[in-house]
């Protein structure tokens, strides 16, 4: 396929890797974002081209992954009311909640529906006058436009069976609670090539800066990543800490004003609580005063926070890069993807399913099966 | 809303972010919403750019 194929050329990539080792003169960790980035890094063995001294590290960009169990089991408690229809991408249902997941919500009886598209969601409402549909919102910047837009079309259509149980995530705050941290190792960033192609790359800018790390915006096939790992690593051998777009057939420093503007008008910024690492300042979107009525948890009286159950699960290490899905004692033999215990298992873009899918030969806990 | 071709499988994409798109041009779509039109210019230069990379015994003194 075009502008994918190319991408993905071999021959190119072990050139390029070697490259990349030729200027390499200490070692290095650098983390990638996005679950998307780390299910291909893990899929074509982008990290098994690389000198010994590189370290890649990976980072909290699944939405899925980070979502909390409190908003999993709101989700629940909403999908197992009588006349709800609750949609949701497929990745959610499986991921445990305090108690059960809205697969099991589905098999008591609810109406629990996957979708593709928050869009599609809008249309089961208009189809269903008498059902209340409820669309899942989990997503980052990136599904912000798409989720922003069926809100805005519910509005102007008059739609009182639609709303959303927002669980909206924000990538920069998040990197920089991880730089913040005081067990943080990451030098350098590849920053979500989509995450930009909707918000821009000035928002990294100041984070660049500040503590003084390389950026570099990223793109999704093999030689896109090993380019992206190249840029970060010359800018760390040559003492540079900026901002750099290797993504550009996408990304535009303003990024998709259009959708930018979608985004202002439906959702605010609020603090959101991340699976695993806490309340992050800052660091998700509900909707404005304006499209209130849309909000699921104010709908059905939900709202309100619920303290964190205790779990056996690590993601919260994981999703900050502290730890790697195989040093987990329950991967692959407690935690499976059809029998998780928590999110990171769960999700195409989790980093322990794609050690799960790509790696568990190599791992010491299946081994010893 | 318009018709975009997944290799080969056809879904019903919103275009309302891309006024820019039209026929025979390739988006990033992500849930149904396309984000970007691709700049075919900068995905053939950074094809490029890797081949200038790899062909260096050593690290440039600049970035390209």
């Amino acid at each position: 396929m075009k502008f994918v194929t190319e991408y993905r050329d071999a021959e190119a990539a072990r050139r390029l890797a070697a490259a990349l080792a030729r200027l390499l003169t200490r070692p290095w960790t650098i983390m990638e974002v996005c679950g998307g980035q780390t299910h291909a890094i893990l899929k074509f063995g982008v990290d098994q081209l690389l000198p010994p001294q590189l370290t890649l590290i990976h980072g909290p960009g699944c939405p899925v992954c980070v979502t909390p169990v409190e908003l999993i089991d709101k989700a629940i408690e909403i999908a197992a009311r009588p006349g709800v229809t609750f949609c949701s991408f497929g990745d959610m249902l499986r991921v445990p909640g305090t108690t059960v997941d809205l697969f099991s919500a589905k098999a008591s009886g609810g109406d629990v529906r996957i979708v593709y598209s928050p869009l599609d969601a809008l249309t089961v409402a208009r189809e269903h006058p008498d059902r209340q549909v409820v669309f899942f919102a989990v997503g980052f910047e990136t599904t912000a436009p798409a989720n922003a837009m069926a809100v805005y079309q519910a509005k102007r259509l008059g739609l009182t069976n639609f709303s959303m149980l927002v669980a909206h995530v924000l990538v920069p705050p998040a990197m920089e609670a991880i730089l913040q941290a005081p067990d943080n190792r990451v030098q350098g960033f590849l920053a979500a090539g989509h995450v930009c192609t909707v918000m821009g790359t000035t928002e990294y800018e100041p984070i660049a800066r500040r503590y003084r790390v390389p950026i570099v915006v990223t793109g999704f096939e093999p030689l896109d990543i090993l380019q992206g790992i190249h840029a970060c690593v010359r800018q760390l051998e040559e003492g540079r800490a900026e901002v750099e777009n290797r993504y550009a057939r996408s990304v535009r420093r303003e990024g998709n004003r259009q959708a930018q503007s979608l985004i202002r008008q439906v959702f605010r910024v609020v603090p959101r609580r991340w699976r695993g690492v806490g309340e992050i300042p800052a660091s998700g979107l509900g909707l404005t005063e304006a499209f209130a009525a849309f909000d699921a948890e104010a709908r059905f009286g939900i709202a309100g926070s619920r303290p964190e159950p205790p779990s056996e699960c690590i993601s919260g290490e994981i999703l900050r890069g502290a730890r790697k899905p195989p040093e987990c004692p329950a991967f692959g033999t407690r935690c499976t993807p059809e029998h998780p215990l928590g999110a990171t298992m769960v999700s195409s873009e989790g980093a322990c399913a794609a050690y799960f899918r790509y790696r568990r030969a190599a791992t010491p806990a299946m081994k010893r099966n | 809303m318009g018709r975009v071709s997944f290799s080969g499988v056809v879904k019903e994409v919103h275009l309302g972010c891309v006024p820019e798109a039209g026929v025979g041009d390739y988006v990033i779509v992500h849930a149904g919403m396309a984000l970007s039109v691709l700049d075919e210019a900068e995905a053939a230069q950074v094809l490029r750019d890797l081949e200038q990379l790899a062909a260096l015994q050593e690290p440039p003194e600049s970035p390209a």
